[in-house]
């Protein structure tokens, strides 16, 4: 069955299942709880519960996706250590690579090795068929990459031979040496083939491409996971920085303060997590300065359902 | 195509390489000018070891530029790799089998392409690249990082009278490679090979025309 990829900007509804259309409605009944015109999180850091556990971890994370795939260069190593530090400080905890990345297990590895605030790391790697190798090799490889004991969320890589690796992560997660399973998918692609793994299999975590131009995954996959009570990793969130081209030129709307938004990143990660179905955006960046902008959006109030759809609007109207 | 680094990344892994594997890349550098010297001297001998210098340098960067170096940067430089060394391949068979392989830089348009292809990739990339604030240390050199060689083989071909056209192919693979590049990371230079090899084949075809 081939993927529904609609419009991104289009806000015609899809045609759902009975199964579907009720889980949709429960995640937009939870979103429309939200107080008008306030979030529901003042105060501290916004956290989300992992489903299957209970587990709060905060609502924002990051991926090292191109960002910390800087080789052996010391310069650009000791630069992403300045970012991972503001991370740490900031209040973060999830940090997603994967064998696909190049050096960046490597890099992530070599920074934490030399940060004294770390001690909140939420590691999550992923097994990737082309990286060679078996689950259990690149699991140990991703340990000593990463010089942790327990990699905590080990996810299938952009579903490839989904079936062989999950078996093994279901393994290692019940002998204790991992905390969560998972599967992933990005740029809008194998939703359907993800939908029906989501279905069928235990999982912990799912992990796609979400954000305020792509929004696919609102109709299926987000009410799916809250449904089936999945904790949702959101990666693309900024789109791989287009979203700044498309958008970060035009003026911050007035209304943004009512989320406290203060930045086009704050107003693309809020728009994220204020989705009540995902647990933990993971935008990536290799500038520090960038990192503290991003990691204010794990602060404040977030947009409730009326503000969500007014952010739509008015990215639509651009 | 997806590209997991940055040019920034790029242009330290590149030091890094040049650090790593000292000499070898200054010792490409002084093959490629001498494949240039090679063809200069005229002759089919000449060419045939201009030839042999040029599968050396597909050779090198095929193994490790690509192979040695860039994977643990890049999944899929294996596969670069293998079509470097490939590249190779058909040029030693070039250098081997072929018994007209003299090279022209002078005398008509066409010739006079082929040197500014050859001098773009000896001197004019490696220079630019300083240009660009990258430092000496990163300076892609002709022989040893892909693109300036690249640049080079498209002008080494079209100096031959009548090259046959699957000779562009390797250059013009990584001409796409290079171009995709230049696009996903917003970086101009990356540009050059995919512009070179459209000149060079562009000339060749029409002097095939002609003939």
């Amino acid at each position: 069955m081939p993927d529904s990829t609609p419009n991104p900007l289009s806000l015609a509804p899809y045609s759902p299942t009975r199964r579907g259309f009720l889980a949709a409605s429960a995640v937009s009944a939870a979103a429309l709880l939200l107080p008008s015109g306030a979030g529901a999180q003042t105060g501290g850091r916004i956290l989300r519960a992992i489903p299957s556990t209970g587990e709060r971890i905060p609502a924002i994370g990051m991926g090292t996706w191109i960002t910390f795939n800087v080789g052996g260069s010391e310069a650009l190593r000791r630069a992403r250590l300045e970012v991972l530090r503001t991370f740490f400080a900031r209040g973060g905890a999830m940090v997603d690579s994967s064998p696909m990345y190049g050096s960046s297990q490597e890099v992530v590895g070599w920074c934490l090795e030399r940060l004294d605030n770390a001690a909140g790391l939420m590691s999550a790697d992923k097994v990737w068929t082309p990286a060679g190798g078996d689950a259990l090799s690149q699991l140990a490889d991703a340990r000593q990459r990463w010089g942790v004991g327990r990699i905590d969320v080990m996810q299938v890589h952009n579903l490839v031979d989904w079936e062989e690796h999950l078996a093994v992560l279901a393994d290692e997660k019940a002998a204790g040496r991992i905390r969560y399973i998972g599967i992933t998918t990005s740029h809008g692609s194998r939703h359907a083939e993800m939908e029906r793994i989501m279905r069928a299999r235990d999982l912990d975590f799912v992990q796609f491409t979400y954000n305020v131009v792509d929004r696919w995954a609102e109709d299926r996959l987000l009410p799916l996971a809250a449904e089936r009570g999945l904790a949702a990793i959101v990666n693309r969130p900024f789109r791989e920085k287009r979203l700044f081209r498309m958008f970060g030129g035009e003026r911050l709307p007035d209304w943004a303060a009512e989320f406290d938004c203060r930045n086009w990143a704050q107003f693309f990660l809020k728009f994220v997590i204020s989705h009540p179905a995902v647990t933990c955006a993971i935008p990536a960046t290799s500038r520090a300065d960038h990192m503290e902008e991003n990691m204010g959006a794990l602060y404040g109030r977030l947009p409730d359902a009326d503000l969500r759809r007014r952010m739509v609007r008015y990215i639509e109207s651009l | 195509m997806m590209l997991p680094y940055t040019a920034e990344v790029w242009f330290a892994a590149l030091a890094e390489y040049h650090a790593t594997w000292f000499p070898g890349p200054v010792l490409m550098m002084l093959a490629a000018v001498s494949a240039f010297v090679a063809g200069l001297r005229g002759g089919p001998e000449g060419g045939r070891a201009a030839f042999w210098f040029l599968a050396a340098l597909w050779f090198w960067v095929g193994a490790v530029h690509q192979i040695l170096h860039m994977a643990n940067l890049n999944f899929m430089a294996p596969v670069y790799g293998g079509a470097w060394i490939a590249g190779g391949v058909l040029f030693a068979a070039y250098a081997g089998l072929r018994r007209d392989t003299r090279l022209i830089f002078t005398g008509d348009a066409r010739g006079h392409a082929a040197l500014a292809l050859v001098l773009l990739g000896l001197i004019v990339y490696p220079l630019a690249g300083l240009a660009l604030g990258y430092g000496w240390r990163s300076v892609p050199l002709a022989g040893a990082a892909p693109d300036p060689t690249a640049i080079l083989t498209a002008g080494m071909i079209l100096a031959l009278r009548r090259p046959p056209l699957w000779l562009f192919v390797p250059p013009l693979l990584w001409a796409v490679v290079a171009g995709v590049s230049a696009y996903l990371l917003d970086f101009p230079l990356f540009y050059a090979p995919p512009a070179a090899v459209a000149v060079a084949l562009g000339l060749a075809l029409r002097g095939r025309k002609r003939d």
